[in-house]
């Protein structure tokens, strides 16, 4: 089965049109059409583990522990205690009674635990204050999503979703935190890359529209992983209204495009749905083959170099299919 | 002199690396908060050492090459 079938975040009426997006998504789309077939529509992801995503997953899920611990009222210490068992609890493979087993020397079991204890020793103080839930909850972890005031064939609203670390204030001003790793040094240019950024300004859009505060942007806490330390860095990335409505103006381009698309895919499917025609649908979303190189090179660089009747067999051989529905919450809506 | 009765480690014996390692290669369902404490003030310990380092600004050592020695047409033989 493919991500598209039975997904909540796709059209009830036209298979392929994704109807529910986050940053990934949309993301993938922007990025190289093609790509997001692949990815987003297909499910295909490559075989074996990226252990930056498993390492970013755990660290963030980690720090939900931590966070949710002291909302009910547990000191530093005992918090910190959750947030390591946590990290430890998820990189045990109860099948095999052993560690989860990481071939990075900066990504792994040990650099972890290592990291969480001193990001959260770093902010033990901090003067970041998480913003109340009008139900009495902490705004940690939470799943977001709303209504675009575009609309889908049968005058279905686009919706928009994703989850944010934090919401908290500074000073009084409201921002929404997220948190990074990565082996990069904590340079400016670092920093710089986040602006312009469709994550970040559906963050800062989402702060806005879903909690009804006046977000000014987004805090990032980025972790500079190395080897033998840990590095952190608190920088601000702001979002002006006016950034938020050109980004907003935006995404009804972007919208228009994918559902273009997505009518005309859909409709060849449904013609032939068997499983072997489905790659067929991948003429209806160009290559952008000027992103193959981007971001340490796409994983489908190797499919899409192949003459396209033997890209499905390639496909099946190096690809497994995985779920993405950004419509599924994790924590609190 | 009194001697200790207590068979427990002292906690500096108890965080060296072998106690760690062997920890971590422990299913962490039986860790204890004692456990956890553990490994929470040797990774303390490892910070501080890092951070010293840090701010005594060691880096890795840079072999500079010796400035060439200013030659004459004379010290060539022309």
């Amino acid at each position: 089965m493919y991500n598209f079938q039975h997904n909540s975040s796709f059209h009830p009426d036209v298979p392929m049109l994704q109807q529910g997006w986050d940053s990934t998504s949309l993301g993938e789309f922007k990025l190289c059409p093609r790509k997001y077939f692949y990815t987003i529509i297909l499910g295909y992801a490559p075989r074996g583990e990226s252990v930056h995503l498993t390492f970013g997953l755990h660290y963030h899920s980690s720090l939900e522990a931590y966070d949710h611990a002291k909302s009910t009222g547990a000191n530093h210490t005992e918090a910190l205690r959750a947030a390591i068992r946590h990290a430890a609890k998820v990189t045990w493979n109860e099948k095999l009674n052993r560690p989860w087993v990481s071939d990075d020397s900066y990504k792994n079991r040990e650099t972890l635990i290592r990291t969480i204890v001193w990001y959260l020793d770093q902010f033990r103080e901090d003067p970041l204050n998480t913003v109340q839930l009008a139900n009495g909850k902490p705004a940690v972890e939470l799943s977001f999503r709303f209504e675009t005031s575009y609309t889908a064939p049968g005058g279905l609203p686009y919706l928009l979703s994703g989850h944010l670390d934090r919401l908290g204030t500074l000073d009084g001003t409201p921002y929404v935190l997220d948190r990074k790793t990565t082996k990069s040094a904590l340079s400016p240019r670092y920093f710089e890359e986040y602006s312009p950024d469709n994550q970040f300004t559906l963050y800062s859009l989402a702060g806005r529209v879903v909690y009804n505060t006046d977000v000014k942007g987004i805090i990032v806490d980025a972790a500079q992983i190395g080897a033998n330390f840990s590095r952190f860095q608190r920088e601000f990335v702001y979002r002006t209204q006016a950034q938020l409505n050109e980004w907003y103006h935006d995404l009804g381009f972007w919208l228009e495009q994918a559902q273009g698309m997505a009518v005309v895919a859909s409709a060849n499917w449904l013609v032939s749905p068997p499983a072997e025609t489905i790659l067929n649908a991948a003429k209806f979303y160009p290559m952008n083959d000027k992103a193959c190189r981007l971001y340490g090179g796409c994983p489908f660089r190797g499919i899409c170099s192949k003459s396209p009747e033997s890209r499905a067999r390639w496909l099946k051989a190096d690809f497994v299919s995985r779920r993405w529905d950004p419509l599924v919450a994790r924590g609190d809506v | 002199m009194h001697m200790s009765t207590d068979n427990t480690p002292s906690p500096l014996l108890e965080a060296s690396p072998d106690s760690l390692d062997e920890l971590m290669s422990r299913n962490p369902e039986a860790w204890s908060d004692a456990d956890l404490d553990r490994l929470v003030n040797a990774l303390r310990a490892q910070r501080a050492k890092f951070d010293l380092s840090e701010s005594e600004g060691k880096r890795p050592a840079v072999t500079r090459k010796a400035k060439p020695k200013a030659v004459s047409i004379e010290d060539l033989g022309f």
